[in-house]
This record gives structure tokens, C-alpha cells and sequence, in this order.
């Protein structure tokens, strides 16, 4: 009775349309993959670093070896740099919205840093600025998980990069 | 959020629900779309977090856009609570 009431005032007053479902099952993003690609820029920095010729003068043989390595550490380490890049800005455009940067003021110059920090690892053999932009990544993790209300822990990591990683606090 | 609420059903939203009280863990209530002008959500409470902010989920969760996407809401945004279907 009710409903057939409701219906009819619905014909003389056509309501707002209100959507219970989705556009499209997305909703996945982490800012997990943006970390490990930083620890990969350190572990690369360190072992391009930490290269050393056998002697004053070394021969052809290990000039070419030396080379070949830095080649495909640097290679790696441009590669995972860009990658650090590229998943700041998935979660730059697609999940920060206004609201969250007015929650957090300094969420838009931590990106920016981020990519700043990013280029030069790239550019460089920035040990520090590898470090640094890390330390950015897992900022950026922090305020990420803040948004959707699950608390943060700052966990060492067993890569060789002996650095720590943010994740979501397991809660009992 | 089927079966609750079927595609083409009516729904009617109490919109003073919130005037006293604040939505509390479960109540399924209307937003406005975050980023979307002019939609409006239906979405259940699943968290009340701090200063006002909610996080709301699809009751289908596999096929639902909700705060896993677009994080938190405000209570602003939260139009009112859904009253009764037709």
C-alpha cells in the first residue's frame, strides 16, 4: 500500500537518482610497490658504491666486467626510480582527493619532493638523496593509510638495504 | 548493494536523521559521490573515525566503489540515513 503510494507520487515527482553500486571494481591501490622501488634506488646506490677495481691499472678484461655492471646497476636503479615515480602518481591522480589535501597541507610538496628526490637518484649516485627519498615514499605511505583510517607501523625490512618499510598496524 | 537493495527499487532517505546524532557503524546511509558532482551513494557505515569522518563500504565489496577507493567521507557529504525501500 505504502509502496504503491510511494510509487505514485514518485511518477509526479520523479526523484534523484542514488547509486548503490560501483563503476567500476577498482579501489586497489598501495603505496607498498612505491616503497620497494626505493629500497631497490638505495641497494643500487650502495652497490654501484661499493665497486672497486682490483688494482691502480686494471686490465681490459676487468674494465669490461666493471662496466657491464655499472651499466645494468645503473640501469635498475634509473628503472626502479622511475617506477618510484610512476606510483606516486597513480595515487597523486587517481586516489588523493581535495579533502585530503586540505587534511594534509603538506601532502602536495611531499610529492613534489618525491619526484624531486627521484630525479636525482636517477641523475646522480646520491646515497643520500636514495635515502631521502625513501624516507618521502614512506610519508606519503603514512598519510595514505591515514586516509582510510588504518594506523601505521614502520617495520625492518630483510632486504639488503637494511631499511624499513610502512604497512598497515595489524590490529587483534 | 544487493540483495539488500535491488537495482530500480525506491528508497526513502531520512534526511534529519543526523540533525542530533552522528551515523553510527552500520547505518546505510546517502552521500554525495566524492570528486562527482550531483551523485548521490548509497553506502553502509563500516568505521567512525575521528573529527566527523566516516569510512564507508558497499555491501558487495568485491564490486563496490567505496572508501577503499576514495577514503574517507565527511559528515558533511552524509545526506542521511536510508529510512525505508519500495
Amino acid at each position: 500500500m505504502i509502496s504503491t503510494f510511494l510509487r505514485l507520487i514518485d511518477r509526479i515527482f520523479p526523484p534523484k537518482s542514488i547509486y548503490a553500486h560501483c563503476d567500476i571494481p577498482c579501489g586497489i591501490y598501495d603505496p607498498h610497490l612505491a616503497q620497494v622501488a626505493a629500497h631497490t634506488v638505495i641497494r643500487m646506490t650502495n652497490m654501484i658504491k661499493s665497486l672497486e677495481a682490483s688494482s691502480e691499472n686494471p686490465d681490459f678484461e676487468e674494465r669490461k666486467k666493471t662496466i657491464s655492471q655499472i651499466s645494468r646497476l645503473t640501469a635498475v636503479k634509473e628503472e626502479h626510480a622511475e617506477l618510484v615515480k610512476h606510483e606516486i602518481r597513480i595515487l597523486w591522480g587517481d586516489y588523493f582527493k581535495p579533502v585530503f589535501v586540505k587534511e594534509y597541507p603538506n601532502l602536495h610538496e611531499l610529492v613534489s619532493e618525491t619526484m624531486r628526490l627521484a630525479s636525482t637518484s636517477k641523475q646522480e649516485l646520491d646515497e643520500q638523496a636514495a635515502n631521502n627519498l625513501l624516507e618521502s615514499v614512506q610519508k606519503i605511505a603514512e598519510v595514505f593509510w591515514k586516509t582510510k583510517g588504518v594506523d601505521t607501523v614502520k617495520v625492518k625490512t630483510t632486504y639488503p638495504s637494511e631499511k624499513e618499510i610502512v604497512v598497515p598496524k595489524q590490529t587483534e | 548493494m544487493e540483495p539488500l537493495i535491488k537495482e530500480g527499487q525506491g528508497v526513502l532517505i531520512n534526511r534529519l536523521a543526523y540533525l542530533f546524532s552522528q551515523p553510527k557503524v552500520s547505518d546505510i546511509v546517502a552521500l554525495n559521490a566524492p570528486n562527482i558532482p550531483n551523485k548521490l551513494l548509497l553506502k553502509r557505515v563500516e568505521k567512525v573515525l575521528k573529527n566527523n569522518k566516516y569510512i564507508v563500504v558497499g555491501i558487495n565489496k568485491v564490486d563496490s566503489t567505496d572508501s577503499r577507493k576514495f577514503g574517507w567521507v565527511s559528515s558533511k557529504d552524509i545526506l542521511g540515513k536510508i529510512w525505508l525501500k519500495y
